[in-house]
């Protein structure tokens, strides 16, 4: 899903990267760079990193930067400040014809500069100029309380969190909700993998260890498959087994048939003493009051 | 300068870090020790110099605390290699005239002190800064000690972190290293936000924090370094973590558990 959402085979018009200290969003934050710029022009607008550091080697002529290095205007007036309407800024750039989209390297700034919910407005009113193809946008989840983060969840079409990395052998994991514009909401991890020049090469879903130890061992191999003889039983061979009446044990057809002929004849049990039998003739149980 | 931090961070006289941004986190008291061993580094290393910005001591403090590191301040001051900013003077001063207070004027005049607008003098600070950063050369340390007093005066969060980043893009542009202390406690969620967010532009972080199972004679307390991975992978960054030793005028580190008084036994 995530190697589709960031070269463009899945539609995602308004697209949120979550991260925090541990778990940066910068390498897909690149990833998304460098597949927009190919298919069309990009206007990168940077609050918080060096803009050259988020290109690194891409061909970056189809990308246009906003740097906002004097956020405040310390240095005099500035075209774009913490203070700029990013909507009116980017309607009164001067566009042609041809689409356009635009990244935002991270909104976290702007956003304790005004609030959430002016972002939100400029974010959905951007995300709606009649050229745009695509806005990506990052924010750092740990600056914030969980009131903003879910408020911009609602605004974007998708939200890419980064989450602790498990597996080594990946670049990262992440969790990627996903809302089509038909309406279907996905919600999934999964592990994705960059490579030197942040293109995504593979994004596999992730699954946990408890569910990994299951197919491991429904995958063991079978030890009785390539054997010389057999070891197994068809299922013909089972059914003649469970039809096999073996000796000595109590059969019910069997023990009926003998009562049948024991009653019949009037059983008696005959017993004579031999010598070598102690038989007392006095009744043992005379001293009993039966 | 403390040999052993060196081999920590792969640093030397002849190698000094150029372009980083070092955050020290102390929850303890002694996280200055990294901030002391920036300033010795570039002192002793030849052509280097330090810009203090002090809020939290004195310039006889750290005058002081050099002589233990065979340094002389003075001298060094007068050499243009070592500059003191007295930030908290700066920042009363500059208050006082914006609220059309002499400070010259007397003694009273803290008393009729109105703060209308204290974060107003952070922009004077930085100006202040920035033209004393032209007299000094590429070699360059501008230590500020600490950051959280800026917030502790009543800035809010957000404009220190303004501050911050002014005065990072005006030492990075010249290539210099740019290092601060924060004092952190526990439950107070102001100076957890400056935190984080310092800690997202820095290139090397060290945590300074007391031994989590108490006092010790042998061991004074823990840092975790955490020097980033400049493409920002994840899992790529380098942590270490070790306890150190303080001694007269040196610091001990060593691994998790290795202290000498338990190799001795």
């Amino acid at each position: 899903m995530l190697k589709e959402i960031i070269r463009g085979q899945e539609k995602a018009p308004i697209v949120m990267i979550e991260d925090n200290l541990d778990s940066s969003g910068v390498p897909l934050l690149r990833s998304f760079i460098r597949n927009m710029s190919q298919n069309v022009k990009l206007h990168l607008v940077t609050y918080e990193y060096n803009p050259q550091s988020l290109l690194c080697d891409f061909d970056s002529s189809a990308v246009q930067l906003h740097s906002v290095g004097d956020p405040l205007q310390w240095d005099g007036p500035a075209a774009l400040h913490l203070g700029t309407d990013l909507h009116q800024y980017f309607e009164s750039l001067p566009h042609s014809n041809e689409e356009f989209s635009v990244v935002i390297d991270c909104i976290s700034r702007p956003i304790h500069h005004k609030s959430t919910s002016h972002m939100c407005r400029q974010i959905g009113m951007i995300s709606r100029l009649p050229k745009l193809s695509q806005i990506v946008f990052m924010i750092h989840s740990d600056l914030h309380e969980m009131s903003t983060t879910c408020l911009l969840e609602h605004t974007a079409s998708t939200g890419i969190s980064i989450l602790p990395l498990i597996d080594q052998t990946y670049t990262g994991l992440c969790s990627v909700l996903h809302k089509r514009q038909s309406g279907k909401i996905t919600r999934l991890k999964e592990h994705y993998m960059l490579n030197a020049s942040f293109d995504v090469i593979e994004s596999e879903e992730f699954k946990p260890i408890s569910q990994m130890l299951n197919i491991v061992s429904d995958a063991q191999p079978n030890p009785a498959a390539n054997l010389t003889f057999n070891l197994s039983l068809s299922d013909k061979e089972k059914q003649d087994r469970s039809q096999l009446v073996l000796p000595y044990v109590h059969n019910k057809l069997k023990s009926n048939e003998g009562q049948v002929q024991i009653s019949g004849a009037g059983a008696k049990i005959f017993y004579q003493p031999d010598e070598a039998d102690d038989f007392d003739e006095e009744d043992p149980d005379e001293d009993l009051d039966i | 300068m403390f040999a052993e931090l060196n081999n920590l961070l792969g640093w030397s006289q002849t190698q000094l870090p150029s372009e980083t941004m070092c955050f020290v986190r102390e929850t303890s008291d002694e996280g200055s020790l990294v901030l002391h061993h920036l300033m010795s580094l570039f002192l002793k290393a030849n052509g280097g110099s330090v810009c203090i910005v002090g809020l939290a001591q004195s310039f006889t403090h750290y005058s002081s605390v050099a002589t233990r590191l065979s340094l002389n301040l003075n001298k060094l001051k007068q050499d243009g290699r070592f500059v003191f900013v007295d930030a908290m003077k700066h920042i009363g001063e500059d208050t006082l005239v914006k609220c059309g207070i002499e400070s010259a004027g007397g003694n009273d005049c803290w008393l009729n002190y109105h703060p209308d607008q204290p974060h107003s003098s952070i922009k004077g600070l930085f100006w202040h800064i920035k033209e004393l950063l032209k007299n000094l050369n590429e070699k360059t340390v501008v230590i500020i000690d600490d950051v959280s007093i800026l917030a502790a005066l009543g800035l809010p969060v957000q404009d220190v972190v303004y501050f911050i980043e002014y005065l990072k893009k005006e030492v990075m542009g010249k290539r210099n290293t740019l290092a601060m202390l924060c004092h952190c406690t526990e439950g107070d969620n102001d100076m957890e936000l400056l935190w984080r967010q310092l800690s997202y532009h820095s290139d090397v972080i060290f945590e300074v924090s007391c031994l989590q199972t108490g006092l010790s004679r042998d061991v004074h307390g823990e840092m975790k370094v955490i020097k980033k991975d400049s493409s920002l992978l994840p899992g790529k960054d380098n942590v270490k973590k070790v306890q150190f030793k303080i001694s007269d005028r040196n610091v001990h580190f060593f691994a998790l558990g290795l202290s000498a008084a338990v190799i001795g036994h």
